[in-house]
């Protein structure tokens, strides 16, 4: 009861929960749960509601954006992507200061957790292996991607 | 929300800004503590959200944190204070002693000056010279209760700015994530590159400068310690914090230490042996710490720094020159950011 209790107070529930969320995004796969709340730390939140703009073309790129809930459309052109629950976009912009290739519009009313290069940058700065990790699973996702095209 | 009510709350928010900087501007003088308190939350922020990144609530790493610290200042205080008294009591007592010496001081120079240029002698210049620097060091004298009641008032050191600094480490960035959630989309990504710089200037800056503040307060009171200079912890002290205003704080704590050893000792050698002391600080300040303070380097040129420390000391006193470098060096970086995105 007492170590309830204490649980209660001390342990940072909201943080735990984000934590559970950060697991199941492919490109966290493998990372250590101290790392995973340094990252939940960094972390900032959004509300859009249905038919919202994220961002439009030629917008300055430097956020991840992670979907919590509700459903993402990207689109250019005749090209159209829809990012689901636990799906993720804006990830080039952790590699390189760039600009948004796409429109980014949420299709249904959702969450968005937004994490900005510079501070992940000094978050894998100053430890390293959560780098490389991060790294590895978004080159095996680039990889990925570019076997289907070939195929 | 949607985005044209975003964007009316991010004008209107826009005007609320501006019409806090007013405020802060009108009510500058009782800004002090607010600032001392963002200084000292800044400091140790980091050591609070690391405590965080094990999983607990964010109040158990302020209360951790606060638990230490106000254990380590007691501690500190507990030894300095009686040294501080003593060394203020001994000035109090020897202040008409030091008076008398450093006139007679001025006295034996201008006459050692006047024997190697004679034309002073015939304009009276020494004299002049003599009855000015009197003058001057009668209103400074007069001046100190003045500006230490001004600077930090009891309730202030006491009450104020640890309740402020409480609440600050409390907070963390509980602000800054409901601005971000505020905000219309277009700007999410560019206001979130300018908080950054932001908070990476003044973090960095502030880090670096008590540091450095405390490495020159140590090797003062050690240097001069050794000398046998009075008031070694005082000047050491001083310095320390002159040490805040760059270029000029160097040279305060010199110019300090150098009067008081060469009106205790009357002595040329003992005037060497202190410069020497403080070019050995120096030295060892700027190949060792600054080099270890990342981003110490505010990017900003000499002519810059000294118009801002100028114009901060005009408006807001004293504290307006130790903030005016990093102020100045965050509205020249969003500047430059700004100017380069507009480009691109």
């Amino acid at each position: 009861m007492l170590k309830k209790i204490l649980r209660l107070l001390f342990i940072d529930y909201v943080l735990r929960e984000d934590i559970a969320f950060l697991k199941k995004i492919p490109l966290f796969r493998k990372l250590s749960d101290r790392s995973l709340v340094k990252l939940a730390l960094i972390i900032f939140k959004r509300n859009y509601l249905a038919g919202e703009k994220i961002y439009e073309i030629n917008n300055e790129a430097n956020v991840l954006y992670l979907v919590k809930s509700g459903q993402i459309n990207l689109s250019r052109g005749n090209t159209n992507k829809v990012v689901e629950k636990e799906g993720f976009f804006g990830e080039m912009s952790l590699l390189e200061n760039t600009k948004h290739t796409f429109l980014a519009t949420a299709s249904k009313d959702s969450e968005l957790y937004l994490i900005y290069r510079a501070k992940f940058e000094d978050m894998i700065e100053s430890n390293g292996k959560t780098g490389l990790i991060i790294i590895k699973n978004l080159a095996s996702m680039f990889a990925a991607k570019l076997k289907c095209s070939e195929v | 929300m949607m985005e044209s009510t975003k964007n009316r709350v991010f004008i209107i928010l826009v005007i609320l800004f501006l019409g806090c900087c007013l405020f802060l501007y009108l009510a500058r003088t009782v800004l002090v503590p607010f600032l001392i308190a963002a200084f000292i939350t800044y400091l140790i922020s980091p050591l609070v959200t690391k405590i965080q990144s094990f999983g607990y609530k964010r109040f158990v790493g302020v209360a951790l944190v606060a638990v230490v610290l106000v254990s380590i200042f007691a501690g500190v205080l507990t030894i300095l204070i009686p040294i501080l008294i003593n060394e203020l009591e001994n000035f109090q007592f020897n202040a008409d002693k030091y008076y008398e010496y450093f006139l007679n001081y001025l006295d034996s120079i201008s006459e050692k000056i006047e024997l190697i240029f004679p034309v002073l002698k015939r304009y009276n210049v020494s004299n002049a010279v003599i009855f000015e620097s009197k003058d001057f060091l009668l209103y400074m004298a007069q001046q100190i209760p003045n500006y230490l009641t001004s600077i930090f008032s009891i309730f202030s050191i006491i009450i104020l700015i640890p309740m402020l600094v409480f609440f600050m480490l409390l907070s963390g960035n509980k602000c800054l994530k409901s601005l971000v959630a505020l905000l219309p989309s277009n700007y999410v990504e560019t206001i979130l590159s300018i908080l950054y710089q932001i908070d990476a200037i003044s973090g960095r800056y502030i880090r670096g400068q008590i540091i450095e503040a405390f490495f020159v307060v140590s090797m003062s009171a050690l240097a001069l310690g050794l000398l046998g200079v009075n008031f070694a912890l005082l000047i050491g002290i001083i310095a320390g914090i002159a040490n805040l205003i760059p270029y000029l704080g160097p040279i305060v704590g010199l110019t300090l230490a150098v009067t008081v050893g060469a009106v205790q000792y009357q002595t040329f050698a003992i005037v060497i042996k202190i410069v020497i002391a403080y070019a050995i600080i120096k030295f060892l300040d700027d190949n060792f710490i600054q080099p270890l303070i990342v981003g110490h380097n505010v990017n900003l040129g000499p002519v810059s720094m000294v118009f801002a420390m100028l114009a901060g000391g005009h408006v807001f006193g004293f504290f307006g020159v130790v903030f005016a470098v990093p102020v100045a060096a965050i509205f020249k970086s969003v500047f430059v950011m700004l100017v380069k995105r507009s480009q691109t």
